[in-house]
């Protein structure tokens, strides 16, 4: 019965479509990667990592620009990540013990923002750190900006990850007396675990990548920073310059675009490694 | 318990310095529990309306009903779980040893570590055999070598010592669903509670695996007040000592008949009880 069901016309139309979009999304994400490859490793050296960038990016390589990089991600990771992380246990915590119309509002609200552009939050960014708060244009700005940006989506994630841990868990530790910090700590985070670690490597995926937000607020320079208040170009602005203004700088584009793939690879590569381990510690196992 | 040189496993309990008063002036502990005109609503809907029941100390009492007359509700208002339903409002009295729990002072944490609970269908904790046992006890104050001691303590007398000895650092998860529900037990027991509440504790569980928990039960009977709902009449039979029928009227729940499950059973008062137990009504 089942493989006279399996053979019907509507089954094999859905499995030939299916595989065609699974080859198709491969073919994109190999050309992708093959003709960044190909255009960037010509360019790639342990130099071009180490070096200061020279005439525009056209030369030298991207160190300052992978130091500014790595602040402006670590200010936005540590705004966010804690702040994201105890909205979404707040929404929970409405969710399972009581109706609340606060928690509808806040989530309706998150959703609204995690759909707005980029470039809105670069203005946002602009007015409230870099003016009124007088911040100027600087890594601090940036990364604040990119907080703000990536905020609604962690707390989407996070919420999403901490709804799908088994209501029998947490009854079973409320009904040993359990305190919420352990509760929290050695049964819901565990189990949450790879749902919120997905929502964290994509939204720093998302703010790794960003640039419209990042030219309004932390600058464009390529000089090296010397503090939070200085002005700083991050990868993804730095290929967006090498390749619309900068002529001849498509090689170095495409090389700092490789970069910014490894970094990310290497980045989610410990993530998950880290994460598996701390799961092990908690768990036990 | 009127004997005064009887041992009182009160006096083994984790941290019971700090944990065992659940309000200031309740220190006795005695595990008895006598429920009181006790009304449970969710929302505007009423599910159990003026209960009245003294459940005896170190006796087991079976709590017996058609589905959804309100008992998975009865009991756990008796650990106060029922605080964790969205909109769910008690009223009446539970004393536990005299001590009203439903008093909004109550320290839960402390209520729930001396009202322990099994649930329907198991629920080990994503974590090692070692770690599901050792974590309430931990957070119980227990030190680390006395909260090994009485894993193995607790092991040894659910009978899974044997049986996981050699595999305490391996996931809960891995253990068949026999396995799984002692683990639950041994769980609930690793905190000494005076009360054990057992909700259908045999309903997911295969004949013979239901045996070996039965036979736990009787034997943990002797130490600790066992509350037990269940929808299987022999099984309330071969347990009980005090039993109680919940009955749906005006559709709300509420007792039609309780005492000793001998005199219960072979002659039911109730007429209603009487088709019930004759498999005349569902």
């Amino acid at each position: 019965m089942l493989d006279q069901v399996s053979r019907s016309v509507p089954d094999r139309l859905m499995k030939i479509a299916s595989t065609l979009a699974a080859l198709l999304v491969l073919l994109v994400f190999l050309h992708l990667t093959t003709g960044l490859l190909m255009s960037g490793l010509e360019r790639l050296s342990w130099s071009f990592i180490r070096l200061e960038p020279l005439h525009s990016g056209r030369q030298g390589g991207i160190s300052f620009v992978l130091m500014a990089t790595g602040a402006v991600l670590a200010i936005c990771l540590l705004i966010s990540v804690p702040v994201s992380f105890g909205c979404a246990l707040w929404i929970q915590d409405r969710s399972r013990s009581q109706v609340s119309r606060g928690r509808k509002w806040l989530q309706r609200c998150l959703d609204l923002l995690a759909g707005l552009p980029s470039i809105v939050f670069g203005l946002f960014g602009m007015t409230l750190f870099c003016h009124q708060l007088r911040m100027g244009y600087s890594i601090l700005a940036g990364g604040l900006t990119l907080a703000c940006m990536i905020l609604p989506l962690q707390v989407r994630l996070a919420s999403d990850a901490l709804e799908r841990v088994p209501d029998e868990y947490l009854r079973g530790a409320a009904a040993l007396g359990l305190s919420r910090v352990r509760t929290l700590w050695h049964i819901v985070l565990p189990t949450a675990l790879p749902g919120l670690m997905a929502g964290l490597l994509l939204s720093l995926g998302r703010a790794a990548s960003e640039t419209a937000a990042l030219l309004f607020t932390s600058g464009y320079v390529t000089r090296r920073p010397t503090s939070l208040l200085d002005s700083g170009r991050t990868l993804p602005v730095h290929i967006y310059d090498l390749a619309m203004n900068i002529p001849g700088g498509e090689a170095s584009a495409s090389a700092s675009a490789v970069v910014l793939m490894a970094c990310l690879l290497v980045i989610n590569v410990a993530a998950m490694h880290l994460a598996g381990r701390w799961r092990q510690t908690v768990s036990g196992e | 318990m009127t004997g005064t040189a009887q041992h009182d496993p009160a006096s083994d309990r984790p941290g019971s310095a700090s944990t065992e008063t659940i309000t200031a002036g309740c220190g006795l502990t005695t595990g008895m529990l006598q429920v009181a005109h006790l009304s449970v609503s969710y929302g505007q809907r009423k599910v159990l309306r003026d209960v009245n029941l003294t459940i005896p100390p170190r006796q087991i009492t079976a709590i017996m009903g058609s589905s959804g007359v309100g008992k998975s509700t009865f009991l756990t208002a008796l650990n106060r779980l029922t605080d964790l339903e969205p909109r769910c409002r008690l009223e009446g009295q539970i004393l536990l040893d005299g001590c009203n729990t439903l008093d909004p002072d109550c320290d839960l944490q402390a209520l729930r570590r001396r009202v322990g609970m099994v649930f329907q269908r198991p629920n080990p904790f994503p974590l090692s055999i070692r770690r599901n046992l050792l974590l309430p006890m931990r957070d119980a104050g227990l030190n680390a070598s006395e909260a090994e001691i009485r894993m193995e303590q607790v092991l040894r007398e659910t009978g899974l010592w044997t049986e996981v000895a050699d595999r305490l650092n391996q996931s809960a998860l891995t253990l068949s669903g026999g396995q799984q529900q002692r683990l639950c037990l041994a769980r609930a027991m690793a905190l000494s509670p005076e009360i054990l509440l057992c909700d259908e504790p045999c309903s997911a569980l295969d004949p013979m695996s239901s045996q070996t928990v039965e036979e736990l039960l009787t034997k943990l009977s002797r130490t600790v007040t066992i509350v037990i709902v269940t929808h299987n009449l022999a099984q309330a039979r071969r347990l009980a000592d005090q039993a109680a029928v919940f009955w749906l009227r005006n559709g709300t729940g509420c007792i039609i008949d309780s005492g000793p499950a001998d005199r219960l059973f072979e002659q039911p008062v109730n007429p209603d009880l009487e088709a019930w137990f004759a498999g005349r009504v569902g």
